[in-house]
């Protein structure tokens, strides 16, 4: 059983070293994330769970705890996507001002040698 | 005020045929002495494209990365707007519109705010394709919402124009040429359809593959029955 505890942690770890690789972000960034995302996890193995349960004496609140932490993963993925929506919108906006403005430049560019 | 016409064309990795669009547009404008001007824009092409445009110097936009569908045609539109342009046609780079469409778009345009879709569907019966279901989907949406009928609002072959019109579309955010924004658009401005004929695509891999092509029948009809 803690050797199944064990595999999940290092899943978990592991998926929270590759996000915080590839995206270039402060391990601690992803840290809660990752620890709500480890006790679902281990709702895979329930004797494990109320192993833990048990040594923490939190067994009674369990449930209550895994609706928070479901609740806290919607939540961060709600904003996430808010915020991923914005960037996007604000980069579309970027690139077609600077794609404008480097043509205009170019134009510029183009009438000056012409008068020349 | 007088009516100045530009063509944009948005590409995307197009540089075994948008040489030959630009030409049969070019041919086409010699041959019928139409008064319009050509404009690409490479939306950060990864293949030859860009380098093609400027070996047959033909006038082009650059976005830095791939913005998609339909934002070529914005950027194609606030350039020209800065530059006096009135009315805008959207046309494919991959050589699935045919030039002389061009003409009759210009010719049905008037002085209004006005949209109009060169409609493969307009006197034609569409095939038994996925596509063309899924047109037909948005049609029925549209209906339902608006109370009118669009027939091709898939069509990529279109025309701008009319000042309100050109600031609502380049000022909306995410506002592409597609199905949703012209349910939107059908209840404030003109909007007609002619009848068009287009050909296969010639080079190239369109972006609607199956998947795309369910997600963005979707997308535009549950955009069409909620958001506008």
């Amino acid at each position: 059983m803690y050797i199944f505890i064990f595999i999940l942690l290092l899943i978990t770890l592991a998926l929270t070293v590759s996000l915080v690789k590839t995206n270039n972000v402060p391990f601690h960034s992803l840290l809660s994330h990752h620890i709500a995302l480890f006790a679902l996890f281990l709702l895979f193995i329930p004797d494990a769970l109320s192993t833990i349960a048990k040594l923490l004496g939190i067994e009674s609140e369990m449930n209550a705890l895994f609706f928070v932490m479901i609740g806290y993963l919607f939540f961060t993925n709600v904003t996430q996507e808010i915020r991923i929506a914005r960037i996007r919108r604000d980069l579309e906006k970027l690139v077609r001002v600077t794609a404008i403005k480097d043509k205009e430049a170019i134009d510029k560019q183009k009438g000056q040698d012409d008068n020349n | 005020m007088a009516k100045k016409t530009l063509v944009v064309v948005p590409a995307y990795n197009e540089e075994r045929s948008i040489i030959n669009t630009i030409n049969a547009l070019n041919q086409y404008r010699t041959a019928t002495n139409n008064q319009f001007d050509i404009v690409v824009v490479d939306d950060g092409s990864i293949d030859r494209t860009r380098q093609k445009l400027e070996e047959n110097n033909i006038i082009y936009i650059h976005h830095y990365i791939n913005l998609g569908i339909g934002r070529g045609f914005k950027t194609g539109i606030e350039w020209g707007m800065k530059k006096g342009y009135t009315q805008f046609i959207n046309y494919d780079a991959d050589g699935q519109h045919k030039p002389e469409f061009i003409g009759e778009l210009m010719a049905h345009a008037t002085n209004e705010d006005e949209i109009i879709i060169a409609s493969r569907f307009k006197n034609g019966s569409r095939l038994l394709s996925l596509r063309h279901f899924g047109s037909l989907l948005l049609e029925i949406a549209i209906k339902m919402k608006t109370g009118k009928t669009l027939k091709d609002p898939t069509s990529g072959m279109v025309l701008f124009r009319g000042e309100n019109l050109l600031n609502d579309f380049v000022n909306e955010l995410n506002a592409r040429p597609e199905p949703a924004l012209y349910s939107k658009f059908i209840r404030k401005y003109k909007l007609i359809e002619i009848p068009a004929l287009m050909n296969d695509r010639n080079h190239g891999k369109s972006y609607f593959n199956r998947f795309n092509s369910i997600r963005f029948m979707l997308e535009q009809f549950i955009m069409i029955i909620f958001k506008y």
